[in-house]
């Protein structure tokens, strides 16, 4: 894949002396989406804006198709915007909203009729080009934006939490519906979220940010199941944590002992030897439940347990160490309840240790 | 807004802005200030200002107007409360309309209206107090001046509370009820608290407003001086340029300090802007006893507006009210027979051509304070803003001293007219619009960025469509000021160029009540037909306050 758009070094500092973005470099290929995931406040909203044009980086540069760009005014930069509210002009019609970019461009007459319909058609609101606004429902709203932002064909697209205005189930859906416009038109697309479902779902490629840095650029796979540090882990999906001791190393794995027994474990990239402490984390799914005294089982108790649908969500501790276990749910088998003492079983493969450190920051681990 | 900090044309702007307000604004303050501070020969010199303080009546001036002040601004902010709870607790439906409708009548009334129909219903000769009740009553001084200045100043303070009651948010009120508060604890505890900027917004505004008040201290102050009056009557009656210097720098200070006191402590929230966002619930009625008193007081001053409403059309249309109350429309015909015609065209056309001039200048000023990053802009909301915290009376004497001589000697002309309404009325447009363009969502005007417009098409599609209701009402207020406004122009006026407001000033003076009357009544029925078709023709466009 060729790099269309390239961040170099990029920074910002603002005035009142915050440093919104602290150093990224990121190179996004030609029709590949990006999302730049991480806790409010990280600096991604500020990241975009800079690629947008609206703040000026402090150092650094963002080249598009080999161009640079940041040298170039907003309204030069062929990158268009879907804002976080919409930002749909309230004074225009939907055609009028859609149809602004080509106006603008002194299209008019029939090629611009042809080529608003054909926006509104493609995000599927063909008929409502008479409405305002105002008279749409949020959904909408949000295809209306999408629509104006791709009307002008522009070489990149970028979205600053496009969803979240709307509720959980409309998001769901249109985190597909955008996914597959952006595949189906093929461009090159710059995504900030904090929801890291909305990441996974949409995303080629995942960079958390973290204070302003990319902590870990990667598949959403890779940044799943080989976070690159606690933070990582913490911040998609959830991880349990447990303390272990390095034993030995066989290969590209550590034998780590925790959970009273030596296990092979993947790593983080870090420094490791012989006798060390280091944190160990489970996902909650590759944590299974068995019947209490299975063979080769940790013993553990029920803290609590809950239904969810799909799935049954356990507390447990085991050892002094609180663990979270998602389990598949079978018609008409019973949840185990509080207090049942249980056998806990956990993959080979599954444990990945990460250099002994603190605790992942609570509001950040939150997002 | 990087866009727009990259394009020159806000520099240009700027300028544009910076230069008309030094010419209209700049220039004629400093004529006043530089009489006050430079003798004869152009020396610096004080002593002459300091001399003339040193005599008792000039003192007694200083200190009637400091008292007058104060207590209109205490009297008029309680009233305009006392009209905000019940139109927004007390009563509901057509009443409320009624009574919303009826506090806002005096702010359109021309004015002489209210003192002429307070003399006519209260004077010597007054219909009520001698007519009825057979009263020797004496309305001029420091009470009669009160009563009218009451009456004329208490919709701004009504206007400030209602918009601040409408976006209280009832839940909070609510909530004060579950938590066991009494409906008076929760008027104390919770309502009263909030609107508290309200309170300081309403008193200092009425404070510059009483103190800027000519017609009604000529009118009715009897013996009881104020500055404004004293400084109209040292260059009217005593050609004593001099002294009216000294009364107009004297005047300026408490004026300024108010208003940019009311400016600092109390900001944007006392624009009327409707931004509160209802989150439900149900605001709470009050205690019943209380209810009672609330309606008892406002509903007297609404009969008392509304007769003295009435009594200028019966002095209109009566050979004079009390004394022979034969009907005809003798006022009438004197007035348009003679030079009321003129006065009717004049100043309909002065005040005409002035509105959208104000209304641009506000609109330039507001953008440039609000939308682009040209260093030292919010200077120039502060320097705009003079011309409505400055007294229209010292307004109107600067204007008189800076362009009786060259270089720009255009006294008589109806430049000079247009200038200072310009001046006058300027700074509610940029009231307005500032408030416009900050409910704007600067996403907007990215997002038209976003799409490729340069600064200037986004201004022209987006940030213009958005404020012109701003625009607009910033235009009617400016037109309907220029209409009634006496204080500015008292000075200025010639031959050349007839002004309502001046010839009422003159028919009064000349004792011919009746003509006064006719003369309101068509003034009133001009602001009333304008603000009516232009709101028809443009859309509804609020009424402000706050200059
Ligand atoms: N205009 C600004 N001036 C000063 N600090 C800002 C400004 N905009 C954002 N910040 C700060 O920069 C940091 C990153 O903000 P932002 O990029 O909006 O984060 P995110 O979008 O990831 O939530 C935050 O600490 C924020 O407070
Ligand atoms: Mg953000």
């Amino acid at each position: 894949m060729t790099a269309d758009l390239v961040l170099r070094h990029l920074e910002k500092r603002f005035p009142n002396g915050t440093v919104a973005v602290d150093g990224i470099d990121l190179e996004v290929g030609a029709g590949e989406l990006v999302a730049l995931l991480g806790p409010s406040g990280c600096g991604k909203t500020t990241t975009l804006r800079m690629v947008a044009g609206f703040e000026d980086p402090s150092a650094g540069t963002i080249e598009l198709g080999g161009k640079r760009i940041d040298v170039l005014p907003p309204d030069r930069r062929g990158a268009t915007m879907v804002f976080q509210g919409y930002a749909l002009f309230p004074h225009l019609s939907v055609f009028e909203n859609v149809g602004y970019g080509l106006r603008v461009r002194r299209v008019g007459g029939q090629a611009l009729r042809d080529k608003v319909h054909a926006a509104l058609e493609l995000v599927g609101l063909e008929g409502l080009g008479d409405r305002r606004p105002q008279q749409l429902s949020g959904g909408q709203q949000q295809r209306v934006a999408l629509a104006r932002a791709l009307i002008l064909e522009p070489k990149l697209l970028l979205f600053d939490e496009p969803l979240s205005n709307l509720d959980a189930k409309l998001r769901e859906q249109m985190r597909l519906e955008i996914r597959t416009l952006q595949q189906r038109v093929g461009i090159t697309s710059l995504y900030v979220t904090h929801d890291q479902a909305e990441a996974m779902t949409l995303a080629d490629r995942i960079a958390v940010m973290d204070r302003g840095r990319i902590a870990q650029l990667g598949t959403p796979r890779e940044i799943y199941e080989e976070p690159a540090d606690r933070l990582v882990a913490a911040f998609v999906g959830h991880a349990n944590f447990t303390a272990g001791i390095i034993r030995g190393r066989r290969g590209d794995t550590l034998i780590v002992e925790t959970l009273g027994a030596s296990r092979p474990t993947s790593f983080a990239p870090g420094v490791y030897a012989e006798g060390d402490q280091v944190d160990v984390m489970i996902r909650p799914e590759e944590v299974h439940v068995v019947p209490a005294g299975a063979d080769g089982a940790i013993a553990g108790t029920v803290v609590a347990s809950s239904f969810l649908g799909g799935s049954a969500l356990y507390q447990l501790l085991a050892g002094g160490v609180e663990l979270q276990a998602t389990v598949p749910m079978e018609r008409g088998v019973p949840l185990q309840p509080a207090g049942a003492a249980v056998g806990l079983r956990v993959r080979d493969g599954a444990f990945r240790a990460f250099p002994a450190g603190s605790v992942p920051r609570e509001g950040a681990a939150r997002g | 807004m990087i866009a727009i900090r990259r394009d020159p044309a806000a520099a240009a702007l700027a300028l544009m802005v910076a230069a008309a307000i030094a010419f209209g604004l700049g220039y004629p303050l400093a004529n006043v200030l530089g009489q006050a501070v430079l003798d004869d020969l152009g020396r610096f010199d004080v002593a002459p200002i300091v001399r003339i303080f040193s005599f008792p009546v000039p003192r007694a001036v200083v200190v009637n107007s400091l008292l007058m002040g104060v207590l209109a601004a205490t009297m008029g902010t309680l009233l305009g409360f006392a009209f905000a709870l019940t139109t927004a607790r007390a009563v509901r439906g057509p009443h409320r309309s009624a009574l919303h409708y009826i506090a806002l009548l005096p702010l359109i009334a021309p004015p002489f209206a209210l003192a002429l129909s307070t003399i006519f219903l209260f004077g010597r000769q007054g219909l009520l107090t001698r007519g009825l009740f057979h009263w020797e009553t004496d309305p001029y001084g420091l009470t009669g001046l009160l009563f009218v200045q009451t009456i004329t100043f208490f919709p701004v303070a009504y206007l400030i509370f209602d918009a601040l009651v409408r976006q209280l948010d009832p839940a909070l009120e609510e909530a004060a009820l579950n938590l066991g508060a009494s409906r008076g604890r929760i008027l104390r505890t919770v309502v009263i608290p909030l609107l508290r900027p309200g309170f300081a917004a309403a008193f200092l505004i009425i404070f510059v407003e009483s103190l800027a008040d000519l017609a009604n201290p000529l009118l009715i102050g009897g013996d009881f001086n104020v500055l404004a009056s004293s400084a109209y009557l040292a260059i009217i009656g005593e050609f004593d340029t001099r002294k009216a210097v000294a009364y107009s720098v004297v005047l300026m200070l408490p004026s300024l300090l108010a208003y940019f006191a009311q400016r600092i402590w109390v900001g944007e929230s006392s624009v009327v802007t409707v931004t509160g966002k209802p989150s439900g619930g149900r605001a709470q009625r009050l205690g019943a006893s209380f209810r009672v008193g609330l309606l008892v007081v406002t509903g007297t001053v609404a009969v008392l507006v509304l007769l003295l409403y009435l009594t200028v059309l019966a002095g209109a249309f009566t050979k004079l009210l009390g004394i022979d109350n034969t009907v005809t429309l003798d006022n009438f015909k004197f007035v348009l027979g003679g030079i009321g015609t003129r006065a009717m065209t004049d100043t309909t056309f002065l005040s005409a051509v002035a509105a959208p001039i104000a209304a641009l200048l506000g609109l330039a000023t507001a953008y440039l304070v609000v939308r682009t990053k040209v260093p030292g802009r919010t200077v120039f909301d502060y320097v705009v803003m003079l011309g409505a915290a400055a007294p229209g009376i010292v307004l109107g004497l600067g204007i008189l001293l800076a362009f009786n001589h060259r270089p720009f000697l255009l006294s008589g002309t109806a430049v000079i007219f247009i200038i200072a309404f310009v001046i006058r009325t300027a700074p509610v447009s940029l009231r307005t619009t500032v408030a416009a363009l900050l409910q704007i969502d600067p996403s907007l005007e990215q997002a038209s960025a976003n799409l490729g417009a340069g600064a200037a098409t986004t201004f022209r599609r987006i940030t213009l469509p958005l404020v012109r209701r701003a625009v607009l009402s910033g235009a009617i207020f400016s037109f309907t000021r220029n209409m009634t406004t006496l204080s500015t122009i008292a000075l200025l006026v010639t031959p050349n160029w007839r002004i309502m407001t001046s010839q009422i000033l003159n028919e009064i003076d000349a004792q011919r009540l009746g003509s006064g009357a006719a003369y309101s009544t068509i003034l009133i029925v001009i602001v009333l037909a304008a603000v009516i078709t232009l709101n028809r023709v443009f859309g509804k466009a609020p009424i402000e306050v706050g200059a």
